[in-house]
C-alpha cells in the first residue's frame, strides 16, 4: 500500500475513538518509501542533534537538559503567579488576553474576533495548537479563507493531507506528490524542482500575505515578566504573518510559559538544536503587544488565547513533569518505534511518538488510545534526547499501571502475566515450563535439511507476528544451566 | 486603535472568565488565591549555559559564526560604504530599496549613497507600503545589536524602522558596528540591561541567516519567505589598536 493510502483515511490526526494502532502500523510497514523517508530523515536529526549539542556543551549537555527542566518545572509549580503576571504584562503592553478552557470555545473567540474585524482572508503560521483544535476547518466554514504559509503545511493543506511530525510535518511525501498537487491546485506547469516548487510557492503565498487582514500563530514561548510571544521559525512566514495583516490572534497552551525574559536563552540554546539541528533558528521574532503609535508596520490589534484544553488535569496529575515539553521533537527522532511505524499518522493523533504517548492518552481518555502507552519499549532513547529532561518511560509506566488497575488490559494478556508471575516465582516450576516451550517451539520449526530445526519461520499464536519480517530461533537441546552444571571449568 | 470599546467587550465574554481560568489552574495545583511564591525560580546558570566567552575576539567569531549560516560578510568603513552597496546592488539587480535605520548619521550617509546610485527609494512610512514591500529588491538596515556566539543580528521596531524592510524584500543589507557586537545570548537577555525597552518597541527579531526550508524530502533550500541574500557589513567603529 502507498502512502497515498494513507491520505485516504478521512483526517489521521483526528480519527474516530477508541481509536487502535494495529491496522496503521501494519500499512506503515508494508510501505517501503514511507519507512525509508521517515527512518533517513528521523536517524539524520537524532545523530545531528547528538553533534550540535555535544560541540556546544561538550559534557555539559546533560546538565544543560537538567537546568532547563527545571525552570520549566518550577514554573509549573506555580503556573497560577507566573500567568497571572503574563497575563497583566501583555494587556500593559496592549495585547488582549482570552480565555479557552475548551477546543470549541478556542475556535468561537478566534471566529468571533475575525468577525468583529470583518477579517476575510487569514493567513497562518504553523502552530500544534491550531491542529489540536481544528482551526482552520472552523474558520474556513466561517467564510474566513484561510491559508497555511509554512511551506510543509501548505503543501499538506494543498494536497489535503494531514502532518506526520511535529517540526517535519512533510516527512512521509516526497517531490512527486508536491509537483501534482501544485499542478492541480495552482494550475501550474508539472516541475519536481524542489527550488521552483518553493518560488511557487512563494510567489502565490506573497500575493496572499499583501491582501490578508488576518494573520494567526502559536507561539514557542510566552514570557511572564514582560508578556511576550516568542515566535522560533525559519523561512520567514512567521515573521510576515504577525506584520502584515492588521489583526494578529496568538493561539497559545498555558504550558509555553516561562519566568523572565533572561530566562529565554538557556530554552533558545536548546531548541532548535534539538529540533533541527541548527544552533539557532534563522528567525527568533520576540514580541509584545501590537504596534505602537509611533511604528511604521506591525498589527494593529494582538489578541492572546490562551489554552487550557486538558492541561490543567495534566497539570494535576502525575504526569505534569510532560507540560514542560517545548515541542522540539527530539524524542520522535529518537524513537525506534516512530520510525517503524512510519510517523506520526499511526499513532491517530495530533502529538504522537514518545510524547504524544503520554500525552494524548491523558488529553483524550486512556479508553481511547489503549495502544499508545504501549507503542514503547521503554529502550529510553526519549529521555535522553529531551531538552527539558522529562521522564518519558516513567510517565509511560505509570500510565501502564494505570491501565492494568483499571483492567483495560485484555483479560488474555492479564492471565498470561498472571501465569508468567507464578513461573517466575518458583525454580523448579520455571525449569520444567522452559523444557515444555523447548520442545514446543523444536516441534514448530521445520525439519527440512537446510534448516534442521533451528529457526522458526512461519510462527504460530504469538509468534505470527514476529516471524513476518524475521525468524524465531529455537533453543538449543542443552540451556545454559544444564552446561554450567555439567561441563563448568572442564572444557576451559 | 482600530477596536472599539464595544467590540472588545463582545469578544472577550465569549471565553472562559479570567478568575474561573486562573480558579482551574489553582485547582489543579491546590494551591490558594494570592499565594506568592516561596522558593525562588532558578537563576541562569550562565557558566552552564554560556557558549561565547566575553574575552574572546568578538568580530571574527561573529564574521565566521555568520557565514556558517551562508550570510555573506563584508568589512567596511564608511568611505568603503559606498563602492560596496554599490556592487551588492549591481550584483542582484536591485532597482528599489527600502531603508530602515535608526542612527541618524548612518541613515543620512546611506540616503546619500544611494541617491548616487540613482537607486530608486520606498518610503515604508507611506500608506502604499503594506503592498509596495513585496515588491522592493533589497531592504538596507541598521542593527540594535549583533551576537558573536550565533553570527546573529538583531533588530527591533521603531520610529525608523519598519519589520517589512527586512523581512519581505529577497536580499537584506545589514550595517553592523563593531562595537554592536555582542557575545552571547545570555548577554543580550540580561535583565539588568532592559534590552527590549518594552514600552517602546512591539517586536524584536533575532535574524540567524538567510530563510531557509528542508521541508521537501529534506533538501536545504533558502528565500522561502524571507530574504534570500542576507549581506552584512561590519563597520569598524571601535579605536583598535593593530
Amino acid at each position: 500500500m502507498t502512502t497515498e493510502a494513507i491520505q485516504d483515511t478521512l483526517d489521521p490526526l483526528h480519527p474516530q475513538l477508541p481509536y487502535r494502532m494495529g491496522d496503521s502500523v501494519k500499512r506503515a510497514m508494508a510501505d517501503v518509501q514511507l519507512q525509508q523517508f521517515v527512518s533517513v530523515a528521523t536517524t539524520a536529526r537524532d545523530h545531528g542533534r547528538v553533534e550540535t549539542c555535544r560541540e556546544a556543551f561538550a559534557e555539559r549537555y546533560d546538565a544543560v537538559r537538567h537546568h532547563a527542566g527545571q525552570i520549566k518545572q518550577h514554573t509549573l509549580d506555580h503556573l497560577d503567579v507566573y500567568i497571572e503576571q503574563f497575563i497583566d504584562r501583555a494587556a500593559d503592553a496592549g495585547a488582549q488576553v482570552h480565555f479557552a478552557t475548551t477546543a470549541n470555545e478556542a475556535r468561537t473567540i478566534g471566529i468571533e474576533i475575525a468577525k468583529a474585524n470583518e477579517c476575510k482572508l487569514c493567513v497562518k503560521s504553523k502552530s500544534m495548537v491550531t491542529e489540536e483544535i481544528e482551526l482552520v476547518s472552523a474558520l474556513e466554514e466561517s467564510g474566513i479563507e484561510t491559508l497555511e504559509t509554512d511551506l510543509g503545511e501548505f503543501i499538506i493543506q494543498l494536497d489535503n493531507d494531514a502532518p506526520a511530525h511535529l517540526v517535519m510535518p512533510m516527512i512521509h511525501k516526497d517531490r512527486r506528490s508536491v509537483a501534482r498537487a501544485f499542478q492541480r491546485e495552482l494550475k501550474v506547469e508539472y516541475t519536481e524542482d524542489p527550488r521552483k516548487l518553493t518560488q511557487l510557492a512563494r510567489q502565490y503565498m506573497r500575493e496572499k500575505f499583501a491582501e490578508a487582514d488576518l494573520g494567526i500563530s502559536g507561539a514557542n514561548f510566552l514570557i511572564a515578566d514582560t508578556g511576550s510571544v516568542v515566535l522560533c521559525t525559519n523561512e520567514g512566514n512567521g515573521g510576515l504573518t504577525v506584520s502584515t495583516p492588521r489583526v494578529h490572534i496568538v493561539y497559545v497552551g498555558i504550558e509555553k510559559l516561562i519566568p523572565r525574559l533572561d530566562h529565554l536563552p538557556v530554552f533558545l540554546k536548546l531548541l532548535a538544536r534539538s529540533a533541527t539541528t541548527q544552533p539557532i533558528t534563522v528567525y527568533t521574532t520576540i514580541l509584545t503587544g501590537p504596534r505602537r503609535e509611533q511604528e511604521i508596520d506591525g498589527p494593529q490589534q494582538m489578541h492572546i488565547i490562551l489554552l487550557d484544553h486538558g492541561r490543567t488535569d495534566i497539570l494535576r496529575s502525575e504526569a505534569r513533569e510532560m507540560l514542560r515539553c517545548i515541542r522540539c521533537g527530539a524524542c520522535l527522532n529518537a524513537c525506534p518505534v516512530y520510525r517503524k511505524v512510519g510517523g506520526g499518522h499511526a499513532y491517530g493523533a495530533v502529538y504522537s511518538g514518545p510524547v504524544g504517548a503520554v500525552i494524548t492518552p491523558l488529553m483524550k481518555g486512556l479508553h481511547n488510545y489503549p495502544d499508545l502507552p504501549h507503542a514503547s519499549s521503554l529502550c529510553g532513547a526519549c529521555f535522553e534526547a529531551c531538552p527539558v529532561h522529562i521522564d518519558i518511560p516513567r510517565q509511560l509506566i505509570n500510565l501502564r499501571r494505570e491501565m492494568v488497575a483499571n483492567r483495560t488490559m485484555p483479560f488474555s494478556e492479564r492471565l498470561t502475566y498472571k501465569l508468567w508471575a507464578v513461573i517466575l516465582k518458583r525454580p523448579s516450576v520455571y525449569r520444567f515450563t522452559m523444557r515444555i516451550m523447548a520442545l514446543v517451539l523444536r516441534r514448530m520449526a521445520p525439519k527440512t535439511k537446510a534448516n534442521n530445526s533451528r529457526w522458526i519461520n512461519k510462527g504460530r499464536g504469538p509468534l505470527r507476528a514476529w516471524t513476518y519480517e524475521r525468524d524465531f530461533p529455537v533453543p538449543p537441546p542443552n540451556c545454559f544451566r544444564d552446561w554450567w552444571h555439567n561441563d563448568k571449568g572442564q572444557n576451559e | 486603535m482600530m477596536t472599539t470599546q464595544a467590540n472588545t467587550n463582545q469578544v472577550r465574554s465569549l471565553g472562559t472568565d479570567r478568575d474561573l481560568f486562573l480558579t482551574q489552574i489553582r485547582a489543579a495545583l491546590g494551591v490558594s488565591p494570592g499565594r506568592t511564591i516561596t522558593e525562588p525560580v532558578p537563576d541562569v546558570d550562565k557558566s552552564l549555559v554560556r557558549l561565547c566567552q566575553l574575552d574572546e575576539e568578538l568580530t571574527a567569531r561573529f564574521a565566521t559564526r555568520a557565514a556558517a549560516l551562508g550570510t555573506k560578510i563584508h568589512h567596511a568603513n564608511m568611505s568603503e560604504l559606498g563602492a560596496l552597496l554599490r556592487d551588492i546592488l549591481d550584483k542582484h539587480s536591485c532597482q528599489q530599496a527600502v531603508t530602515s535605520i535608526a542612527n541618524e548619521s548612518l541613515r543620512h550617509q546611506v540616503a546619500d549613497i544611494l541617491k548616487k546610485l540613482c537607486t530608486k527609494t520606498i518610503d515604508h512610512k507611506s500608506d502604499s507600503w503594506h503592498y509596495q514591500q513585496f515588491c522592493v529588491d533589497v531592504g538596507i538596515t541598521d542593527v540594535e545589536a549583533a551576537l558573536a556566539e550565533t553570527g546573529s543580528i538583531i533588530i527591533s521596531s521603531g520610529i525608523h524602522r519598519s519589520r517589512g524592510s527586512y523581512l519581505a524584500p529577497p536580499v537584506h543589507i545589514a550595517l553592523v558596528r563593531t562595537s554592536q557586537i555582542l557575545a552571547d545570548l545570555v548577554d543580550y537577555f540580561d535583565c539588568t540591561n532592559d534590552p527590549l525597552d518594552r514600552t517602546n518597541r512591539s517586536s524584536t527579531v533575532l535574524i540567524s541567516g538567510p530563510s531557509k526550508t528542508a521541508d521537501i524530502e529534506g533538501i536545504l533550500i533558502t528565500g522561502v519567505h524571507g530574504p534570500g541574500e542576507v549581506h552584512i557589513v561590519i563597520i569598524d567603529d571601535q579605536a583598535q589598536s593593530q
